[in-house]
């Protein structure tokens, strides 16, 4: 525990973006999506329950699996709750690093949906892609992810979920557990499989 | 019996209390009367309780009747709500309109008089002064009126607009509510005076979770309804709105958008449609529709519920007449955003009610900016980017819809409804989207494809004999219809 001293030091600190962002899931009962520790310190607040990296939209989808079919691309991250009415309410994170680009979109909030029943699969997401992110990392490094492409998963309750291998051959894989299908297929051991490139 | 508690059943029985509902109206509407006025204005139950017994209802044929003398006092009040509801602030604030208006509303308030004078002649006692409690708030309600249309009308600050009754302006007045809480809203779509925090059951009750949402439970009458506060500026940041032309930043009129939705789907009988009106609530005005029974597609597929085995023949049979009505209502609307969290499914057995919820995003501006930039948002249906709502006209139609549709004249039938609520340019682009709707519904009508009998039909050549169900979910047609696109796993 903090001596007195150091605690009112920390408290004329100002809270940053990722405390504030913290604090208010937790409040909520939400796990926070993972941030990149390259990214911590860039995250900032850009509207009331809207943190990212950069001011990146919550909602486009298209446009974020547009640009995460592109090889490169910056390391980024937006995450918040948003919506509109009385049921379109959605928990949202995107994520795109080198090896993987994530999209997440699921209800919460909403008059209809019970939020309280729903915690425990909200916050098993923010689990899968604690896990979810090292795994994509290890088979970029392993050479399953070549030529600049990343493994794309959309976990979306807005419209069908999918994953793919950008620049694969397979293209978009429908899947009602998008998440669960990427980390089996990131779990799946690959014979033969060529040294990685350097 | 405390007041509170004889309040509380009076209001789950909405078919019996049209009394108390007038009674409770004048009470909404007198201002300065006394927080409790039950302690002087009678109550339908209370008058019951008083008189012994339930007045008799008309029966046999009309060979026996209820209490002609205390069924007119029902009527006299009728005809004073009558009257406070006929007439606008702008009515009454044209030349001579405010001394026809209280002429009129002082004689009717003169027959409540009389017919409860009629009524004591003939009853005594405890029931004679229930009615002559009665009488009395009638009395101070006539004093009062002078009083509250001067604060309505009187002043060189902004007053409530023009189209609202003088019933919801009055309870407006006593709920505080100012000018400019009353922007984008359309006053003819306001019931203030039925449903505000005074009518309520009780306080509402906080529904969604998150702080940018804010939603609440509220019940009249025992019936349960959600009510969201207007929005004068939207900063959810949302795409939809900004391509749609709708004005995020000052003024997006969103419950508007919504009660036009509905007034089309009452027009075209569409059950799918709910009906939404304005409302008072903890002091806000704001958009109060009835709480939509069973769940969102999402959750209804997860456990299981939905299934090939659970749904009947018929049942499937009506889910499919009801996604089509939507897709039809959607179109006709311009909804951008019928994702499959965006209606609710319930089902019992051989019936299913659909019910669109969130009609926000619907009826865009044809002369923005960002339709004219993109050829794609001005067709017919619209092609909005990232839209959540079908991209085709309707591939099959219920014979009623597609009769109603026929037999609707935009101009005279839907333009003025929608006058209030909706911009000359959100008309017309509704107009033009009629227009072809109605086209399509005869190319539909003339190649076999308005459906009579969900169950039965099957689809002309060069699908013949497809069912209903293997027609919307044929090659290609997932994005266009919802039932191929949201139940291809049933």
């Amino acid at each position: 525990m903090a001596s007195d001293a150091s605690a009112q030091d920390d408290g004329d600190d100002e809270p940053s973006a990722l405390e504030d962002a913290f604090v208010r899931y937790q409040e909520n009962g939400l796990r926070l999506p993972p941030v990149p520790r390259e990214l911590a310190s860039e995250l900032d607040e850009f509207a009331d329950w809207h943190w990212g990296s950069e001011d990146l939209s919550l909602e486009d989808r298209d446009g974020f699996v547009d640009t995460a079919r592109q090889p490169g691309g910056p390391v980024e991250i937006a995450f918040g709750h948003t919506g509109h009415g009385v049921n379109s309410w959605w928990l949202c994170c995107r994520l795109q690093t080198d090896a993987l680009a994530v999209f997440v979109r699921l209800a919460y909030g909403g008059v209809y949906e019970d939020a309280a029943a729903t915690l425990t699969a909200l916050n098993d997401v923010a689990a899968e892609l604690e896990s979810l992110i090292p795994a994509a990392d290890a088979a970029k490094r392993a050479g399953r992810l070549r030529g600049g492409h990343r493994l794309i998963v959309v976990a979306d309750q807005m419209r069908r979920g999918f994953w793919e291998v950008a620049g694969g051959a397979d293209g978009a894989q429908n899947s009602r557990d998008p998440l669960g299908d990427a980390l089996a297929f990131l779990s799946t051991p690959v014979l033969n499989e060529p040294p990685p490139e350097e | 019996m405390s007041d509170t508690d004889r309040r509380k059943p009076r209001r789950q029985s909405s078919s019996s209390s049209d009394f108390s509902i007038i009674v409770d109206d004048l009470q909404g509407v007198l201002d300065g009367i006394p927080d409790r006025p039950s302690k002087g204005l009678m109550t339908f139950e209370e008058l019951q309780a008083k008189f012994g017994a339930k007045p008799k209802k008309d029966r046999f044929f009309g060979l026996k009747k209820m209490s002609v003398r205390y069924k007119a006092i029902g009527e006299k009040l009728q005809a004073v709500k009558d009257t406070l509801t006929s007439a606008t602030l702008g009515d009454i604030d044209d030349q001579g309109g405010r001394q026809n208006f209280e002429q009129l509303l002082n004689a009717r308030l003169d027959e409540v008089d009389d017919a409860c004078a009629r009524y004591q002649k003939k009853h005594k006692g405890s029931k004679s002064r229930a009615v002559q409690d009665l009488r009395d708030d009638a009395q101070r309600f006539r004093d009062e009126i002078p009083r509250a249309l001067d604060k309505l009308l009187g002043g060189e600050e902004a007053r409530l607009p023009d189209d609202l009754k003088v019933d919801s302006a009055l309870a407006a007045q006593r709920a505080g509510i100012k000018p400019a809480q009353m922007r984008g809203v359309s006053g003819k779509h306001c019931e203030f005076a039925k449903f505000n925090d005074e009518t309520s059951d009780g306080p509402p009750v906080h529904l969604a979770k998150g702080n940018v949402n804010s939603v609440q439970l509220v019940s009249h009458g025992g019936v349960d309804r959600v009510f969201k506060k207007e929005q004068q500026t939207d900063t959810s940041r949302a795409l939809a709105p900004q391509f749609m032309g709708i004005d995020v930043k000052n003024n997006p009129r969103y419950g508007n958008r919504n009660v036009a939705g509905g007034v089309l789907g009452k027009m075209l009988g569409a059950t799918v449609m709910p009906d939404s009106k304005f409302a008072i609530s903890n002091g806000e005005v704001g958009l109060l529709m009835d709480k939509a029974p069973g769940k969102t597609l999402q959750k209804l597929i997860e456990p299981g519920d939905i299934d090939d085995i659970a749904l009947s023949p018929k049942a499937l049979a009506s889910l499919q007449k009801q996604l089509m009505d939507m897709e039809a209502c959607d179109l006709l609307t311009g909804q951008t955003d019928r994702h499959f969290g965006n209606y609710m499914i319930d089902v019992s057995g051989d019936s299913v009610t659909v019910t669109a919820i969130d009609n926000d995003f619907s009826f865009p501006d044809p002369d923005s900016d960002a339709v004219n930039m993109n050829p794609q948002y001005a067709e017919i249906p619209p092609k909005f980017y990232g839209m959540n709502s079908i991209r085709s006209l309707p591939a099959l139609l219920s014979r009623e819809i597609a009769g109603r549709i026929l037999a609707i004249d935009f101009n005279r039938d839907l333009a003025p409804e929608y006058e209030g609520l909706l911009t000359e340019p959100e008309i017309r682009g509704a107009r033009a989207r009629f227009q072809v709707m109605q086209n399509h519904v005869r190319q539909l009508d003339q190649n076999g494809y308005i459906v009579d009998n969900w169950e039965t039909w099957t689809a002309p050549p060069p699908d013949d004999g497809m069912t209903a169900t293997a027609f919307l979910r044929r090659d290609g047609a997932e994005n266009k219809s919802l039932f191929g696109r949201d139940f291809d796993r049933l």
